[in-house]
């Protein structure tokens, strides 16, 4: 009963909670841009990195809920419903702490690059190194949910 | 080929500079502020010496304040007169009051010599409006206009200079191969009333930075350039870029199709581009860009070729790859999907590869490192931090490859590998804490070692992403192929072909930030700061002093 219920779960988990976290980006992101761009056009396309970023958070839950929707018919195991539920879980807490990181040090970076444009190549760091932490929230759920139905490798 | 001299040294270095200092006689340096303005080559600076005959009170700061807002006043009543004149039909004579004025002002402005020729266009200018010749009035007045500018512009150049009694001492950069013309043309429109020095870059100094990159390198420039100028004694970092670039973008964006497209979008704006045409801001960019992407296409199609994927379909072209082995482990360099590798759970040969690639690029990073502190002659410094660095690096990879896990039990590492542990930990640790420490500190040498060992640790470690991109790449393009799966013929080529533009469009973005990313901040860590500053000469434009 409970192993059918959780890889669903997990499903929704993988791509609900980085699709919450990548509109909050977005959104922060997106309201300073369109003040600072009414001041200075010229910075929305260096800006627009931090966008992008946050849209690719929501691309990882999407990939990881994918991967899970066709792992679901190999998952028979209590163990292995649990790793996909895991597997969510990582990349959905991964996703929402990147989104919080992109949302506030992104907008900061737009509202900056008003006074000194200049100052991009350094504060984009932030908003990237925030983003590496999705990356690295994928690459974990990718590991976990490679193990699912999968017989162990005998040593 | 020689680094240090020619074409090698000029592609990969900043160009060799000059620092001027001159001291003219009053007079005549507005003359000589034209001359400068019109070679464009000269960037005006202040030294620190000259900073210091300040402080000293051997030199007074010019006050130029005055005679600018007069210039200003006088420029103000010209362009009255212009708008008057603009409003005047041929028949009604305007009044001459506003350049009445202006004439006023110009008699208590002090270097009567320059504002002579002023003089005269005024005269010529009310001289035609008296006749009636509207034009010719219009063309005199703007050539007024010019030639108060090009006064301005001198002034505000005076604002920036030192004066000592009837003279005017500046000082500032100029690219080695302009200094004897420059200096010529200082004396002769001086007329011998100059005393110009020459002096090569000291070690305090910060020249300004002219990077040459060839012409079919800008894009790479650019994208290198906008993390920071490179600094005088760095060298410039496009050249490397341009050939790590699309290699790490290609092993991230692997599709034989893709890199097809992008190869064809890539002609596509060559073509356009010498065709010519006006284009929008956003296609602007891609015209202007041509080869850039047609060098990422290549890559992808190689990638690809690695990976035997097309358009996301895996098991049309069989990956091609070989492998080499590092230590007890064997890299895989292609030779398998990574899709496929998903599904039957075995992620660990990527993962290797991601590193190793990591490693290498690192490890040319510090290459660099090394070959800039050699080419800058500073021996020391390059025994005590490229060299033990780089050693430690490589020497760290080397065994983690070999032992793998066993790295961890520490016991076993030093009871049974102990001379790998010396010959690759101990020995250029030592030489690093000692070296950097009997330089600059003990303190400093410790903090500096911890750094560069955890840093580098984490930037390889941050190279997985390769891997993670890369799967995430053909997991997306494979997506779309398993949604039309049993549809009619129709839909399913519109669902791949949308699938595609996605791809291309969002996974081709978000890819591109990353190796962007990879090179900012992983790679230039190790060999660049870019705190060039930017080389700024002197030029009359529009407002004057630019």
């Amino acid at each position: 009963m409970i192993e059918d219920l959780l890889p669903v779960l997990s499903v929704l988990i993988a791509s609900g909670a980085p699709s919450i976290g990548a509109i909050y980006a977005i959104t922060t992101v997106g309201t300073t841009m369109a003040g600072a761009g009414t001041e200075k056009p010229e910075i929305l396309t260096k800006a627009l990195i931090a966008v992008v970023l946050a849209e690719a958070i929501a691309i990882y839950g999407l990939l990881t809920s994918f991967m899970l929707v066709t792992k679901i018919p190999t998952i028979t195991t209590l163990a292995d419903s649990y790793k996909a539920l895991i597997a969510s879980l990582i990349m959905g807490i991964s996703g929402l702490s990147a989104a919080i990181g992109i949302a506030r040090s992104g907008s900061a970076m737009a509202g900056a690059m008003l006074e000194r444009p200049e100052t991009f190549s350094k504060n984009v760091v932030g908003v990237v190194l925030a983003e590496a932490i999705a990356i690295y929230g994928l690459l974990v759920a990718f590991m976990l949910i490679a193990q699912i139905g999968v017989a162990p490798i005998p040593h | 080929m020689k680094i240090g001299s020619g074409w090698v040294r000029d592609m990969i270095k900043p160009l060799k500079m000059k620092k001027i200092r001159a001291i003219t006689y009053r007079p005549y340096f507005h003359r000589v502020a034209a001359v400068l303005a019109e070679s464009g080559v000269f960037h005006p600076f202040i030294s620190s010496e000259a900073e210091d005959w300040l402080r000293k009170g051997l030199v007074r700061r010019v006050d130029v304040s005055k005679d600018l807002s007069k210039i200003d006043a006088i420029l103000g009543s010209i362009d009255k007169a212009a708008i008057e004149l603009s409003e005047t039909s041929s028949i009604d004579l305007p009044s001459f009051k506003s350049l009445d004025e202006a004439m006023k002002m110009l008699e208590d402005i002090e270097d009567e010599g320059y504002l002579c020729r002023v003089k005269d266009l005024l005269e010529e200018c009310r001289k035609s409006i008296a006749e009636g010749y509207i034009d010719t009035a219009r063309s005199s007045l703007g050539k007024l206009r010019d030639l108060v500018g090009t006064y301005r512009f001198s002034l505000e150049f005076m604002s920036s200079t030192l004066e000592v009694c009837d003279c005017i001492v500046f000082e500032g950069w100029t690219p080695a191969g302009y200094v004897e013309k420059l200096c010529e043309d200082i004396k002769r429109a001086s007329e011998g009333y100059s005393i110009v020095e020459v002096a090569d870059p000291g070690e305090e100094d910060h020249p300004p930075t002219v990077i040459e990159t060839p012409r079919t390198l800008k894009v790479f420039e650019r994208l290198a350039v906008a993390y920071g100028l490179p600094s005088y004694h760095e060298f410039n970092p496009a050249i490397f870029f341009s050939i790590t670039f699309p290699i790490i973008f290609g092993l991230m964006f692997a599709d034989v199709g893709h890199g097809l497209l992008l190869l064809i979008l890539g002609l596509a704006c060559i073509r356009a581009k010498r065709m010519g045409g006006e284009y929008g801001e956003i296609i602007g960019y891609f015209v202007d860009n041509g080869l850039f992407f047609v060098s990422l296409g290549v890559s992808s199609i190689i990638g690809g070729l690695l990976y035997g994927d097309i358009f996301g379909f895996h098991g049309v072209i069989h990956p091609i790859g070989f492998s080499i082995r590092i230590g007890n482990t064997w890299i895989p360099i292609g030779g398998y999907n990574p899709v496929a590798m998903l599904e039957h759970g075995n992620l660990m040969p990527m993962f290797k590869f991601a590193l190793f690639v990591g490693a290498i690029h690192i490890t040319l990073g510090l290459l660099i490192n090394l070959a800039v502190k050699l080419v800058n002659r500073e021996y020391l410094e390059a025994l005590t931090e490229p060299i033990p660095w780089l050693w430690l690096y490589v020497g760290l990879i080397y065994m983690v490859f070999t032992l793998k896990y066993d790295i961890f039990n520490i016991v076993n590492l030093f009871s049974q590998h102990l001379t790998m542990v010396i010959v690759a930990l101990v020995i250029p640790l030592a030489l690093m804490i000692l070296g950097k420490g009997l330089l600059e500190g003990f303190m400093e040498a410790a903090s500096f070692t911890f750094e560069a060992v955890i840093s580098t640790i984490g930037n390889t470690v941050s190279y997985g992403r390769v891997m993670a991109l890369l799967l995430s790449h053909g997991m997306m393009s494979s997506m779309f192929i398993q949604l039309s799966h049993g549809m009619s013929l129709p839909v399913q080529i519109a669902v791949i072909a949308l699938g595609t533009f996605l791809v291309m469009f969002i996974e081709g973005l978000i890819v591109f930030v990353h190796t962007v990313r990879l090179h900012w901040v992983e790679w230039f860590s190790k060999f660049y700061k870019g705190e060039g500053i930017e080389f700024k000469p002197l030029r009359i434009g529009k407002g004057g002093y630019v």
